[in-house]
């Protein structure tokens, strides 16, 4: 593929509100997971809040949208001048040639859920002031960036689960390959609700402590909420910026919740992703893995890594710091590898005190200054919904 | 300006468009609509212990998707996809929100996995075995011109025929309140990224941002409705112009301050 230059970009999840803040936490292992007290619901596990959104509305022309999710949204937009630098770029192509493309997997639906929990009988209507177009509708998300940011491009949002916004890269690259528009906005926003940590609980999906990816005795993930966007143009803002080199996609076509065991799916994301890059696979210099803490993830990612790349390959998954951020994951941790390029740093897999001891890869056991040209990122979903992409300088 | 694609096959299931063969006689004016709810059959890609756990939106997608792969004589394996409708999964969600009002939170596990917006999708590369990608978007009332835009744009990046099915089935009370749809109505496109023998027409996309401009509606008046009360109908207009092999430009609604301008030629 030809590259995209990533112009601007902003990340705002439990460990810090911007780039620089998500920088120093990463250096100084500062994680964001607490335990599970959220909305009336407490839980025997942790998670990874953005502080203060229950005070930070969405501002007065957006008031429609107001929703949790839509003020992390908000906040991110807000945040590293990704907003001023989106009003740039409106400048050079036009508000019509700039695509919205968001991830998300639950959107507003905490509006639904207290909707849904203010009814005294179940015969009753839901309250009139619970709109779902505004607020459950997947597409609440991308209408509000895309109004927060005046931009009349084409827009939709992508929801493939925990994949969601890593597959976004992928549609800016179509979009601008076919001049469909010239530049992109993409990101992800997923936002804590009871659907998310009642139904990962249900299928006994969580760890009972900080999630431990990659550990001999993790035992679940951690989940947590962030949001995060890119602007994606054909033109570098200035030299020595991180490219969108290739974008991978595949389906397992396995099993709804559980990867395939030999991590079929993974490894044709994989190798897509470095095809579109045009690089082999010792090219790729650190991977920032899906790594949710799961027995059956992090197995079979392993097993997919080491079958296309060989054993020692550096890896670590950051969730022990943000949590899993659900739809809001890949675009995190394009953030985070996009920190790991431009400050030379590979980060540590937080909580690893015994490494799997089956694994082949080389987890990162302290985050440590490293020479970086390529990394390569995975994110894995339900329904058997894989993505990776790579980054380089 | 976008290169053109073609569309090779045409799916759809909707009251009283049983099926393109049907349809395309409503469209040219050969027989009258009658807007009788239509039934939807159980997709047989999927094995009968998945059947009952298929909902009446997961199966209307797959039925559409089945009938336009076949009709397009391509290999469902390895043609990538892209899933588009905007309500969710109804049946789904609605229990689980209300698992999520009572005190223990009694959430179904099966109804979580079953919630997520790619569950269609799933069961589509489950039921196919494909591997190749495929996406799950919403773009709220404009999915019909988001699902085309993209199925499009990915056809042309990657050089690959793409399947795509834009599909909305109502939801239940208390949400139907609160989002109202009129009908089922799914309609699939085959696109290929060239002309074959079997194309049935040639599209143009361009992104349109005149706000003074109005999309069409079906010519067939009955079908205004549907064009309205389900985001898949506003594809009735471009099924519609290839069913009476013309050739002409419409606007697809995009978005509240855009529209997606399509020129179709045909015969391709």
């Amino acid at each position: 593929m030809e590259p995209l230059h990533i112009t601007a970009i902003t990340l705002v999840s439990g460990i810090g509100r911007g780039m620089t803040a998500t920088a120093d936490a990463l250096r100084a292992e500062k994680s964001a997971l607490v335990p599970c007290a959220f909305d009336g619901l407490t839980m025997d596990s942790y998670i990874g809040v953005v502080p203060d959104l229950e005070q930070a509305p969405v501002r007065q022309a957006l008031q429609h949208l107001d929703c949790r999710n839509n003020r992390l949204a908000q906040t991110a937009l807000q945040t590293d001048s990704f907003d001023a630098r989106v009003k740039d770029a409106i400048g050079r192509y036009g508000a019509g040639r700039i695509a919205t493309v968001i991830g998300t997997t639950s959107s507003g639906i905490q509006e639904a859920e207290h909707a849904y929990a203010r009814r005294q009988s179940e015969a009753e209507r839901l309250t009139p002031s619970f709109s779902f177009e505004n607020s459950q509708s997947h597409f609440s998300v991308t209408a509000f960036v895309r109004e927060y940011l005046g931009l009349r491009g084409p827009a939709y949002t992508v929801s493939t689960a925990c994949s969601s916004s890593n597959k976004v890269f992928a549609d800016a690259r179509q979009l601008i390959a076919v001049g469909a528009c010239d530049a992109a906005v993409v990101g992800g926003v997923d936002s804590l609700c009871w659907m998310s940590l009642c139904g990962f609980n249900s299928l006994q999906l969580l760890s009972h402590g900080p999630c431990r990816p990659n550990d001999a005795n993790r035992d679940g993930l951690s989940i947590g909420e962030a949001a995060g966007f890119t602007l994606l143009e054909r033109e570098p803002a200035a030299s020595g910026g991180v490219r969108l080199l290739g974008c991978g996609e595949s389906c397992d076509a396995h099993h709804m919740s559980a990867p395939h065991p030999e991590g079929l799916g993974a490894i044709a994301a994989m190798s897509r992703a470095l095809g579109g890059a045009g690089l082999k696979p010792a090219d790729i210099d650190y991977i920032n893995l899906h790594g949710t803490g799961t027995p059956a993830n992090d197995r079979a990612e392993d097993v997919a890594v080491a079958k296309l790349f060989g054993p020692g390959k550096l890896c670590s998954s950051t969730k022990g710091w943000t949590g899993h951020t659900l739809g809001a994951a890949g675009m995190t941790e394009v953030a985070i590898s996009v920190l790991c390029l431009t400050e030379q740093f590979v980060p540590a897999n937080l909580n690893l005190t015994q490494p799997d001891p089956v694994f082949q890869m080389q987890l990162v056991t302290q985050t440590r200054p490293a020479k970086l040209d390529a990394v390569l990122t995975n994110s894995f979903g339900f329904g058997g919904s894989n993505c990776a992409i790579v980054l380089g300088r | 300006m976008m290169q053109p694609v073609w569309v090779e096959a045409i799916g759809i299931l909707g009251p009283g468009l049983e099926g393109w063969e049907a349809a395309r006689a409503v469209f040219r004016g050969e027989a009258a609509y009658i807007a009788a709810p239509p039934a939807i059959p159980s997709p047989s890609i999927i094995p009968p212990r998945d059947q009952r756990r298929c909902s009446n939106t997961v199966r209307l997608a797959l039925h559409v998707a089945l009938r336009t792969i076949q009709a397009a004589a391509l290999d469902a394996a390895a043609t990538p996809s892209v899933f588009a409708y905007s309500a969710g999964d109804g049946q789904v969600v609605h229990r689980l929100l209300t698992s999520l009002s009572k005190p223990d939170r009694p959430v179904s596990p099966t109804d979580f996995h079953n919630s997520v917006h790619n569950a269609p999708a799933f069961y589509w590369a489950l039921g196919t075995g494909c591997q190749q990608a495929s996406t799950s978007i919403s773009a709220a009332r404009h999915c019909f011109a988001a699902a085309l835009l993209k199925a499009a744009s990915q056809c042309l990046a990657d050089a690959t025929p793409v399947l795509m099915v834009c599909f909305d089935h109502p939801l239940p009370e208390p949400l139907a309140t609160a989002y109202p749809l009129l009908a089922p109505l799914a309609i699939g496109l085959a696109l290929s990224p060239e002309r074959t023998p079997r194309s049935l027409a040639r599209l143009e996309l361009v992104w349109d941002t005149d706000r003074n401009a109005d999309a069409e509606r079906p010519t067939v008046e009955e079908l205004g409705p549907l064009w309205s009360g389900n985001p898949a109908g506003h594809g009735l207009p471009l099924l519609e112009i290839i069913a009476r092999t013309q050739s002409e430009e419409i606007r697809l609604p995009g978005s509240p301050d855009a529209a997606l301008r399509v020129r179709i030629a045909c015969p391709a």
